[in-house]
């Protein structure tokens, strides 16, 4: 129990903010800009997945999608400066996840549904509720401690319920099947689909993928440099996955970030603050209560 | 000196803890008997399935069509052309199949998308299937699942 409520410094959640909100604008234009598209489809082919059927949400409508994106991210973008007072960033962060909810369920309802979109919801829905965090502020605080491990949850699970499903749904003979020469032939770049020619190579990463889906609570368990190496694993099979098949997996990917040490990037910036202004170059700057506590 | 670490109070660990419960106890049955219809929690089931190395097969479907200029084009496949993204005009396969008249659907998508351009006269709805042995492409078939005149 005290885990999950671990106390981290107020000020990561401040950066998973700037991250989290910063992103959103990327997300809601590229990644799932489809929910516009689709405002233009008949609605036939509207198939509302069982969250849109519970909340009665209608097919899309043009002016609708782009009013809810304009309030979503300008909801985003106030609660990223971290200077509401509580009460306003509950009532915006909300209204944003809200919003960011209606969306992403739009462009999953016409017969795909992604899978890169758990964390970026949960993300949404707890980062309001650690209230007021300055970018300065390395005080250890319960509120933003949950709110970043179930960042960290909603990653690990992405993950490990990967590599579930793939023994639910593709048996336990999965990882010395063709899946990745599947993928390959239908959306494989032309550099990735030389490999189809060494199909050991693909079974090779089939194996290291599971292994690796089914250890990543690893990164929940694990401290310092051990997790931030597992942190960065991740991140290059993502830059991998992308330069093999373009599928970037990007709203999940960035908040790999909610892994690390962020608060400490305040300290840095302040020294390059200060060598900017022909300050002490070099001198490590006296930054208080930095790294007061075990950060986890 | 260490600053003091800000606490929660009693109700505020109630319901996170109670939160976290249920998400998580959500996510692990959607994940065990749940679909892709449970959206966000459902199973993650990209690349969840099995194709065997041998007599496997890889299959495609798209769409192609006859344009009002006398071209013969594959109808591009992201959501900015015709409103719907390949996988999803997969997702829903079996609807085309049987009922080709939503094709008309995606040619009044594609009118509205692309007003001035020339518009589909005739949609195809194809499927590509590439047989595997030792995990090489052995032989490569093509089918036309459905056709429609667009009224």
């Amino acid at each position: 129990m005290s885990w999950l409520l671990a106390p981290v410094p107020r000020a990561r959640i401040a950066w998973l903010r700037l991250i989290a909100y910063l992103f959103l604008v990327v997300d809601m234009l590229m990644v799932t800009s489809s929910s516009l598209a689709h405002a233009r489809v008949p609605h036939d082919l509207y198939r509302p997945v069982l969250a849109a059927r519970i909340l009665h949400i209608p097919p899309p409508d043009l002016g609708v999608m782009w009013g809810l994106m304009t309030v979503v991210l300008g909801c985003g973008l106030a609660c990223a400066t971290g200077r509401m007072p509580r009460a306003a960033g509950y009532l915006l962060g909300f209204a944003c996840a809200a919003g960011y909810f209606w969306w992403v369920v739009i462009s999953m309802s016409y017969g795909k549904v992604d899978h890169d979109h758990l964390a970026i919801v949960i993300a949404l829905l707890v980062l309001p509720t650690a209230g007021p965090a300055r970018f300065e502020d390395q005080t250890p605080c319960e509120a933003a401690g949950w709110a970043v491990r179930c960042v960290e949850l909603a990653v690990v699970a992405a993950y490990f319920l990967s590599a579930w499903a793939k023994m639910r749904f593709g048996g336990p003979n999965w990882p010395n099947g063709s899946t990745l020469a599947w993928a390959l032939q239908r959306r494989g770049t032309p550099p990735a689909r030389h490999l189809l020619d060494y199909p050991w190579t693909l079974q090779i990463s089939q194996w290291v993928t599971i292994i690796m889906e089914f250890s990543s609570p690893l990164l929940l368990i694990l401290r310092g440099r051990p997790r931030y190496a597992l942190a960065a694993f991740w991140a290059g099979f993502h830059v991998i996955t992308f330069a093999m098949m373009t599928i970037s997996f990007l709203p999940h990917a960035i908040f790999l970030t909610a892994f690390l040490p962020l608060e400490r990037l305040a300290s840095r910036t302040q020294v390059w603050r200060e060598r900017a202004r022909g300050g002490p170059a070099g001198q490590p700057v006296t930054v208080i209560g930095d790294q007061a506590v075990d950060t986890v | 000196m260490a600053p003091q670490v800000s606490r929660l109070r009693r109700v505020s660990r109630v319901w996170r803890l109670g939160a976290t419960a249920a998400v998580l106890g959500g996510l692990l049955l959607a994940s065990a008997y749940g679909t892709n219809d449970d959206f966000p929690l459902g199973p993650m089931t990209q690349f969840a399935f099995y194709i065997p190395a041998n007599g496997g097969t890889i299959n495609a479907q798209w769409l192609e069509a006859d344009t009002t200029d006398g071209e013969h084009v594959v109808v591009p496949t992201d959501a900015g052309s015709t409103g719907l993204k390949r996988a999803e005009v997969e997702g829903q396969i079996n609807r085309f199949v049987h009922d080709p008249a939503l094709l008309q659907d995606i040619a009044e998508a594609q009118r509205r998308l692309h007003p001035g351009g020339p518009r589909y006269a005739r949609i195809y709805l194809v499927k590509q299937i590439k047989t595997l042995r030792d995990g090489r492409v052995v032989a490569t078939r093509m089918i036309t699942l459905a056709t429609w005149t667009v009224r």
